[in-house]
């Protein structure tokens, strides 16, 4: 890796390299509680819909179940016209999670495409792709998606996951195309060349396989992104607004004065699960970063030693093992911050504990040792 | 070369006449058939668009590969020899010049070409940390050139990978195969390298700086391995190397390079031994000798502080002039021809005289101080 | 006399009091020991080191990588980072600006070793020419590198600047350079002047020159040992360059898997080395001068210290090794025989194979 290493890492290069797991992801806690959220939307938007009490759409007329509050039979509550919005949550989630999914499939696939060639390839292939890119990333995305939305009125979902996949891959790409500079100029690329591979084997089998992380974050990132636009599409009513989707609901909700009504469980509930979708995919996003990047993961970093939290900035602990029972323990309290700017004073501080550096010591089984040995490794004042 | 730029007729047609450094037997021509040669090889990079713009990494240089011969080339970094292993290999373009591959041209005009080329030209990369996917196992860095270059199948792509580790000695080789580069030291993965270069049965190997990136006690065993293959596979070598010593004993002839020219070459004993060349002189003084306990270094006698010459083009004149002890208003001028000192060695400089006294005694006699009548 | 070349601000103490002559430790290290936590358990990455540097000496700190030496050097100055953990031993640092008076670098606090670190004993890290600034200019990092430390107006910062250049050899009209314009060897001879600036009694020098050229490298090493007679600081040089280290220290410390294996002057070491280890690090040297000599090397891989033998853990990759070595308990002892008596070796085998070290080739082979 680099060659300039903090003391830290060359001290750990001492032990070894570490081992490196695959579920090491799993490690990381963002990325953890990130996982655990998307994974309970993901079985939603599975089973969601067959859960769903009600058919999201039924109307409902009898008068005490239009805007109920949460009930037993309704238990999300009832919007307007009666319709239960637990269903419509349950089957609102899943539109809105194929959505993400499948925009986000196809803006990384299109970054990876634009990415890693403009970065291998190089040249006036560059040039052009990184214009291209340049172009789509200074489009301003929303009012071109509610023209070209207002377009196809009642397609379903379809124009919305296009447009967006079509808006969504510049920034991937760029973050791609920087990563596949880097590893272009690698030794190991040059050798695989030296070995005679093509260039496709190279950019697939040994570019990419490198980019796994990164190319992951770029796709959470995306999820995210799509997500985020298709509700609030769905929520100005550009989108199709006869699917139930997290954004169709919070739609309705609005138009159905549900704020002013004080229907909170119509709005709230809603909106709650696109906080925590969004949520999930950040926090994934930042553990998929930190593994990326270890950088980041050790500038975070703080480590808890015998219940001490030791920040990175903080000098080496010192935690002597072996204690005896002489008492070595409190001799190591050291007055705390009784020392002064002047070095001076702040050694006189030491000398009037003076017997800090002759007496205390030793009394520890490892400093016996050190007794042993040192009567032997004073060298030069032994000499004279 | 620089015939023309000459500005006193110094020297007598007989000797101004350049030696081209091919006409230089080399001392590794002894072990074994001549297998590669680069005649005048030249590469300038352009670092910006004007005409003076030019750095010249390497100039006119010319050298021979035998089977079972080593060939050193020893110089500072930026003096260009990292770009001739980069220029045999086919990584990068020549500007001026060309490779023979068994008296044949190398033109590499398509892919197979290059494919065929590497099946006998193979280099080993200096950082073995960074030369292997750390996202492959061992025996996928082996098994793509053995299938490439052997059009092996199967079972024989098997004995052929074990045959590798074998070769390379580690072992158990069963074990090896399946490993990650992470999991191995810097000593195993440079053999891992070796290897990889062996798998396409080359008849050259070019190894970049192999062992400097590895622990001291490590790289004598590397530097013996790669002393073994060459006699028991028949291979040209090619080292590249900063430390002029590890070069003394692993390499039949050394080519000192400075500022992208070759300004010294001769049999290893003779050129660290009794350097010619003012460059060669300082570098061999100062490597660092363990005998030297009495050394300048604990008594802190400074030695005088020069900085490295440019290696643009459009500078005349020998490189090392300014920072060379000898150099006059000629060094500066015009840069200096090959002269022959025996019949294997020759430097390029002015004052060979000065730089080599006792040069000037006996070998060099009557065309050293023919230079320099005037 | 010396004064007067030194730069101003530079402490008028003088360095030769009665009692801060040459043989007066300016840092002792004793049962230093230094451990990863992991969950594993402890990675022992230093072991029981004990060393101590005297006044205006050149200490020379080799061994492979890994085999802890800048461990120690960082550990000793607290620099390590958790998970790090010293887990014994006691680090003694007496100055001229204390009075001589030994300050326990263990026990002290953020601030203090702030303070104490750069002022009193400096660092050039590995590589730290790369580690300028890009975008300031040299004398703007020169300064700020004092400003925590002196307290000057701008023009004598200025005056001090120029006048630490000038001892490593900088021009003064590289002053506003910036990093990118400056050769490597210019950029390492900066940090040198930085690690200076503030006329530190011990300088930790981590392979100052291993990126350069030789050519360059002597330059430095060169001016390092001139600056270091005149200064009069302490120098502790890590490096895996025997054959450097032999020319450049006073005395030299053999580390191997964390711990010590051999210590002593660097003549008796270079004639006599008494560890097997050490024994096969001269010999993994090509010389450049005199007769060529049949070179070895040390075969096998250094050990994992996660998981070291019992007794010596040299074992594995020892031509010496019996039995009896994995009950040896690693520390140093005299070495007899030899010149001044202050060579040690963690070798028994050697030693009591009442060792002279032109009969231990036919005497093992």
């Amino acid at each position: 890796m680099s060659k300039v290493e903090s003391p830290r890492l060359i001290a750990q290069g001492a032990i070894k390299k570490k081992k490196r797991t695959m579920p090491s992801i799993l490690m990381n806690t963002k990325a953890k509680v990130g996982a655990v959220i998307i994974g309970v939307f993901v079985v939603i938007a599975i089973i969601g819909p067959i859960l769903a009490p009600y058919n999201p759409s039924t109307q409902n007329t009898q008068a005490n179940l239009s805007v109920a509050a949460p009930s037993l039979s309704h238990l999300f509550g009832t919007d307007q016209l009666g319709r239960d919005v637990f269903s419509q949550i349950l089957v609102g989630t899943r539109t809105t999670m194929v959505l993400g999914l499948v925009t986000g499939i196809i803006a990384t696939a299109l970054s990876i495409i634009i990415g890693v060639s403009a970065g291998f390839l190089g040249g006036l292939w560059d040039e052009f792709l990184s214009l291209f890119s340049n172009v789509f990333l200074v489009i301003p995305a929303l009012p071109l998606l509610i023209v070209v939305l207002g377009e196809f009125p009642g397609k379903g979902e379809t124009p919305t996951i296009i447009l967006l996949s079509l808006l969504g891959w510049p920034w991937g790409a760029r973050v791609i195309r920087a990563q596949t500079l880097s590893l272009r100029s690698r030794d190991f690329i040059a050798a695989s060349r030296e070995t005679g591979e093509k260039t496709w084997r190279i950019i697939f089998f040994e570019v990419i396989p490198n980019e796994v992380s990164l190319i992951a974050a770029s796709f959470v990132g995306t999820v995210l992104y799509a997500i985020g636009a298709s509700v609030g599409l769905d929520f100005l009513g550009v989108g199709n607004t006869t699917i139930w989707s997290l954004g169709t609901i919070l739609y309705w909700a609005q138009n159905g004065n549900a704020l002013q009504l004080g229907a909170w469980w119509w709005f709230a509930i809603p909106g709650v699960f696109v906080a925590l979708i969004g949520t999930g995919l950040v926090l994934l996003n930042f553990g998929l970063d930190e593994l990326g990047n270890p950088r980041l993961r050790d500038a975070a970093t703080q480590t808890r030693i015998n219940g001490k939290i030791w920040r990175p900035a903080d000098p080496t602990p010192v935690m002597r093992s072996h204690v005896d029972n002489k008492g070595t323990k409190d001799q190591r309290r050291s007055p705390k911050a009784n020392l002064t700017e002047d070095p001076v004073r702040l050694n006189q501080v030491h000398s009037s504990n003076g017997h800090l550096g002759q007496n205390s010591m030793g009394s520890t089984t490892v400093e016996n040792q050190v007794r042993h040995n040192s009567s032997t490794l004073s060298l030069d004042q032994e000499g004279q | 070369m620089t015939k023309e730029t000459h500005t006193k007729p110094a020297v007598s047609k007989l000797d101004s006449e350049p030696i081209e450094s091919n006409e230089v037997a080399s001392a590794a021509a002894s072990r074994g058939p001549l297998v590669m040669r680069a005649e005048g090889i030249s590469k300038d990079y352009r670092i910006s668009r004007k005409a003076e713009g030019v750095i010249s990494a390497v100039k006119n240089v010319n050298l021979a590969l035998y089977a079972r011969g080593v060939v050193a080339v020893v110089g500072e970094s930026g003096s260009g020899k990292s770009t001739i292993a980069k220029l045999l290999s086919g990584h990068e373009k020549l500007t001026k010049g060309k490779i023979f591959l068994d008296g044949a041209e190398i033109q590499v005009g398509n892919r197979s070409d290059f494919r065929r080329f590497k099946s006998d030209v193979q280099m080993v990369f200096q950082d073995p940390f960074a030369s292997l996917n750390p996202v492959h196992t061992i025996r996928y860095h082996l098994e793509r050139p053995v299938k490439l270059h052997q059009k092996t199948k199967g079972a024989e792509v098997e004995t052929e990978l074990l045959g590798l580790i074998n070769q390379v000695k580690l072992t158990p080789p069963d074990q090896f195969l399946a490993k990650y580069p992470h999991e191995l030291s810097g000593g195993q993965r440079q053999r891992v390298s070796i290897a990889r270069a062996l798998a396409a049965h080359p008849r050259v190997l070019l190894a970049d700086e192999p062992v400097s990136m590895l622990d001291v006690s490590i790289r004598l065993e590397i530097l013996s391995l790669l002393d073994d293959l060459r006699e028991r596979l028949n291979l040209a070598m090619l080292y590249i190397t900063h430390d002029i010593a590890s070069a003394r004993y692993f390499a039949d002839e050394i080519l000192v390079m400075y500022g992208g020219e070759i300004v010294e070459r001769g049999p290893a004993e003779e050129v660290t031994q009794k350097p010619l060349h003012p460059y060669t002189q300082l570098l061999v003084s100062s490597s660092p000798d363990p005998d030297d306990l009495g050394s300048t270094l604990k008594t802190g006698a400074t030695t005088v502080a020069r900085q490295a010459g440019s290696a643009l083009t459009n500078s005349v004149g020998c490189r090392f002039s300014d920072r060379c002890p000898f150099a006059d208003d000629k060094c500066t001028s015009a840069s200096p021809p090959h002269v022959m000192v025996g019949s294997n060695r020759s430097a390029a400089c002015w004052h060979l005289d000065k730089a080599v006294p006792i040069i000037h005694l006996d070998a060099r006699k009557e065309t050293v101080s023919d230079t320099n009548k005037s | 006399m010396i004064d007067d070349q030194l730069p101003k601000g530079y402490d008028s103490k003088p360095r030769s009091e009665s009692n801060g002559d040459a043989s007066q430790p300016v840092l002792e290290i004793k049962g230093f020991s230094v451990a990863y936590r992991s969950r594993g358990g402890d990675v022992k990455a230093v072991e029981n080191v004990d060393i101590t540097i005297n006044r205006g000496e050149v200490v020379g700190l080799a061994g492979e990588s890994g085999s802890g030496k800048s461990t120690l050097a960082y550990g000793a100055c607290r620099l390590l980072r958790p998970p790090a953990v010293i887990t014994a031993g006691s680090v003694r640092y007496n100055g001229r600006r204390s009075n001589y008076t030994p300050v326990e670098l263990l026990d002290l606090d953020r601030d203090q070793l702030r303070k104490l670190r750069w002022r009193e004993i400096s660092i050039v890290f590995q590589s730290a020419m790369n580690a300028l600034n890009p975008v300031l200019r040299i004398q703007d990092q020169l300064i700020d590198a004092m400003d925590v430390h002196l307290d000057l107006s701008k023009d004598e910062k200025l005056d001090k600047v120029v006048s630490v250049l000038d001892m490593v050899g900088i021009p003064r009209d590289r002053l506003r350079s910036y990093p990118h314009e400056l050769s490597g060897g210019m950029r390492q001879r900066i940090v040198i002047a930085m690690a200076l600036t503030v006329d530190p009694e011990l300088v930790i020098m981590d392979e100052p020159t291993t990126a350069l050229d030789v050519v360059v490298q002597r330059e430095i090493l060169s001016q390092i040992v001139e600056l270091k007679e005149r200064l009069g600081f302490s120098v502790l040089f890590i490096t895996h360059d025997l054959s450097l280290m032999m020319e450049i220290a006073d005395r030299v410390a053999i580390m191997y898997a964390g711990q010590l294996v051999e210590v002593g002057q660097s003549t008796d070491i270079h004639h006599q080395p008494a560890h097997p280890y050490t024994q096969g690090l001269l010999n993994s040297f090509p010389s450049l001068r005199g007769p060529k000599r049949t070179l070895a090397g040390i075969p096998g891989v250094t050990p994992d210290l996660r998981d070291l033998p019992p007794g010596c853990p040299f074992i594995p990759r020892c031509k010496f090794a019996k039995p009896d070595c994995t009950k040896v308990e690693m520390r140093l002892e005299k070495v007899e025989g030899i010149l001044g008596g202050k060579h040690f070796s963690a070798c028994p085998i050697v030693i009591a194979n009442n060792f002279k070290p032109s009969e231990t080739e036919r005497a093992h082979a």
